[in-house]
């Protein structure tokens, strides 16, 4: 396309492009396409001017190039819609805050006085009936603080605080929708199904296919540990159904055939064939959006404690108004103490900081579904980690090949990748790459696999008993032997790495050895953590002890756990949550999902199984464990500013009360004065919490 | 003796309750009040496309400064390094 450059600086290009006028979807589109460029770091599309500004790292040529080159794809154009981006909602609200201060502006400057009047009389008559109504409801709330204060001004005459007064409520009303629709629309996109590929039954089995080309009637599998993709009814099979993300329920649901099955909600047991109702749209963004708008138990404590408060105080202060009143005889006086109510500011700057803290949160990848769950990282003191995934990479590689019996490496390889390719543990993408990378294909050559929550996969192939999975499974559970004369080869398997075992038909076939190593930075975020003030650190893996007990020393936790169960990291939650500590739970896989409920805060990393990303509290990135110092910093200085604001508001406003029941301040000023720092300590509120 | 100005009243009051009405909604006086809003529109887009101009041009200056300021952290940095090796 066409452009001209408009200003340029190192890393920095502004450019103009050579059309009449851009819509918004096609500036969301060029951004996307922008954004994917090698070296790109920011990009930022204004569709009204048709420029683009984009900050990048490295060639400039190629970001010129790529700019030149760019051509709207119509067809994929079509497909966008106005949720996709938040460029259609704050555009909406730019313009409903220009128009408002454009009018005001106009009304204060421009209009006679009496015309003045006139329209300052009808619009306090919207705020009047507010208040009236509350009044009626028998609520004494802040509504009918702001109608006596402008009925009273209307009384006096006094048009210009009426007016004044009833601009910045309706300034501070329309920042605070601005903020909590955008707060709940970026939410819902990072929540949003991250699902792009789904496995459809066809005749030929199950084919691996873009979500996009499901249409209705279409029949999905859905295995253990994964997604739901599309709104449908249960075909065949039965599973367990975590529809936390749906209802807020934490317990499963049983669906079996005839069932319907929503998107979004995740399969913690057992396998399902789905036919779909209804295609990939904007549905499942809209029930998120409603979740968030509706979910009052995301409110955090402290939050919850200042609004009621707030509300409490109303009838204070329409006493004091009285009584001043009655005291000093003088309108004026009661009347400035009219204007002043704790309220307003305590209700707009307190939603306003936890939303912004989220959303500061969410520009660093780290997605928080409620206030109360940073209130929860800020006051935990004990940290509970899964091993796999978490305090090591997610991407464990396989080592070595140890073939028992007449078993070669290429055989073990094969059967194991063929168990392993429907499941989502890190073990078994491992092990899956890796006969990718050997060029070991294998044709679905088993019948139905059975997944063992943290034990191992079990099917039959040729007939006989396939399993795979952890030594407990294996040798315990299953009961399967070591073959004669291989004892010796048994006993010396490098102990340094997580061993996979798979048996066919009773007897070992073969040891996958995965190295799992561990995050770099692992130790260095326990440290800081420690600083930030956690107490006590424990790790919790189902993997062998010899393993964890290496595992736990590098990284350096007060205890570790090996070997264990699903129900046992769950358990150990409950138990410290009971002695009073509130814990962090971190995870990553399916076997983590019941810990992360019982947590005072789950935490997925967001490379991890589905349903973990769909159970927790906060998602974080992946690529860093330091983004966890990170969220505890953000979370501790929103309780900071959130104490802060509640100690500013209650404090301003009290002095402003006894200067007007002094009569040192007039109404206009005690009003001009209260509404503006509501608003500045609103705005405040919005800003970022760290750098 | 006779109030003219409740009588211009009372005359206004009657020609605009017969006549005016009439003139305010018919056709002619319906396409004055749709060019006005479409004009009034445009106003607003030509308002929206010079605030976001300007906050483009903001945001340009912003660069420069921080690219500045980096600059001479940058060759302070240099100086300083330069000045113990001797």
């Amino acid at each position: 396309m066409k452009c001209t450059i408009l200003h340029e600086n190192r890393g920095r290009l502004r450019v103009h492009f050579d059309l009449r006028r851009m819509s918004m979807a096609q500036a969301d589109q060029m951004e996307e396409s922008l954004l994917s460029l090698p070296g790109v770091k920011q990009v930022k599309v204004y569709d009204l001017t048709c420029d683009a500004v984009v900050c990048f790292d490295g060639d400039r040529n190629a970001v010129l190039r790529a700019l030149a080159d760019f051509n709207f794809d119509t067809e994929a154009l079509a497909l966008f819609t106005p949720e996709s981006s938040g460029r259609a909602l704050n555009r909406l609200y730019q313009e409903k805050l220009l128009g408002l201060l454009v009018w005001r502006a106009f009304k204060r400057f421009v209009l006679p006085a009496p015309l003045r009047a006139v329209f300052t009389a009808v619009s306090s008559v919207r705020f009047i009936a507010r208040g009236l109504r509350c009044l009626f409801r028998r609520k004494l709330e802040v509504e009918v603080l702001d109608a006596a204060s402008i009925g009273v001004s209307m009384i006096r005459r006094d048009f210009k605080t009426a007016a004044s007064v009833m601009f910045l409520l309706k300034l501070g009303e329309l920042l605070e929708v601005w903020t909590r629709k955008k707060s709940a629309g970026d939410l819902a996109r990072s929540l949003s199904l991250n699902v792009d590929r789904v496995w459809l039954k066809t005749e030929a089995g199950e084919v691996l296919v873009p979500v996009g080309q499901v249409h209705p009637g279409d029949e999905v599998c859905v295995h253990s540990g994964s997604v739901i993709p599309l709104d449908g009814r249960v075909v065949s099979g039965e599973a367990s159904v975590n529809q936390a993300s749906l209802t807020g329920e934490s317990l499963a649901v049983l669906k079996s055939v005839g069932a319907p099955v929503y998107a979004g909600t995740a399969v913690e047991e057992g396998d399902l064939v789905v036919s779909v109702e209804q295609q990939a749209g904007s549905g499942r963004y809209d029930q998120i959006v409603a979740m968030i708008e509706q979910s009052e138990k995301l409110k955090s404590e402290l939050e919850t404690r200042a609004l009621a408060l707030a509300d409490k105080l109303v009838p204070y202060s329409l006493l004091g108004t009285a009584l001043t009143y009655l005291l000093t005889r003088n309108v004026t006086r009661a009347v400035s103490i009219l204007m002043v109510d704790y309220s307003c500011a305590l209700k707009l700057s307190m939603p306003l900081a936890v939303l912004s803290a989220m959303r500061e949160c969410g520009g660093r990848r780290i997605t928080v579904k409620g206030g109360k769950y940073l209130e929860a990282v800020a006051k935990a003191d004990t940290i509970v980690f899964d091993k796999t995934g978490t305090l090591t990479y997610a991407e464990p590689t396989v080592a070595q090949i140890v073939p028992f019996g007449d078993n070669t490496e290429e055989n073990v390889l094969r059967v194991a990748a063929c168990l392993e390719e429907h499941y989502p543990h890190s073990m078994a993408n491992a092990v899956v790459c890796y006969a990718r990378e050997q060029g070991v294909t294998h044709d679905e050559m088993h019948a139905e696999v059975e997944y063992v929550v943290a034990h191992g996969i079990s099917s039959r192939i040729d007939g006989e008993k396939a399993v795979i999975g952890s030594h407990h499974f294996i040798f315990e559970d299953e009961g399967c032997v070591v073959p004669e004369g291989e004892r010796e080869k048994f006993r010396m398997l490098p102990d340094e790495y997580s061993h996979l075992y798979l048996a066919v038909g009773g007897v070992l076939a073969g040891v996958i050895c995965v190295s799992d190593p561990l995050r770099g930075e692992a130790s260095e975020v326990l440290a800081e953590l420690r600083k930030l003030g956690i107490k006590k650190a424990v790790m919790m893996t189902g993997d062998n002890e010899r393993t964890a007990a290496a595992i736990a020393a590098q990284v350096g936790v007060d205890d570790y756990h090996a070997e264990v169960l699903p129900e046992d990291k769950a358990r150990f939650v409950e138990r410290e949550k009971a002695e009073g500590h509130t814990v962090i739970m971190i995870g990553d896989g399916i076997n983590d999902s019941p810990a992360l409920s019982a947590a005072d805060v789950g935490i997925a990393i967001s490379e991890g199984a589905a349903i973990a990303r769909e159970i927790a509290d906060i998602t974080v990135g992946a690529d860093d464990l330091r983004e966890l110092v990170t969220l505890r910093k953000i979370a501790a200085g929103l309780q900071r500013r959130t104490r802060g604001n509640y100690r500013f508001v209650i404090s301003f406003n009290s002095a402003l009360i006894v200067l007007g029941a002094l009569g040192v301040l007039p109404p206009t000023t005690s009003a001009l004065l209260h509404n503006l720092s509501t608003l500045g300590i609103s705005l405040k509120s919005m800003t970022n919490l760290l750098k | 003796m006779i109030d003219w100005k409740k009588v211009a009243l009372f005359c206004g009051g009657a020609l605009f309750g017969s006549a005016g009405i009439r003139i305010l909604t018919s056709k002619d006086a319906r396409k004055v009040y749709t060019h006005t809003t479409a004009a009034v529109l445009r106003m607003k887009d030509c308002a929206m496309e010079n605030y976001t101009r300007m906050q483009e041009n903001c945001e340009d200056i912003l660069a420069d400064a921080k690219a500045i300021n980096e600059e001479r952290a940058l060759a302070e940095e240099r100086a300083a390094d330069a000045t113990p090796a001797e």
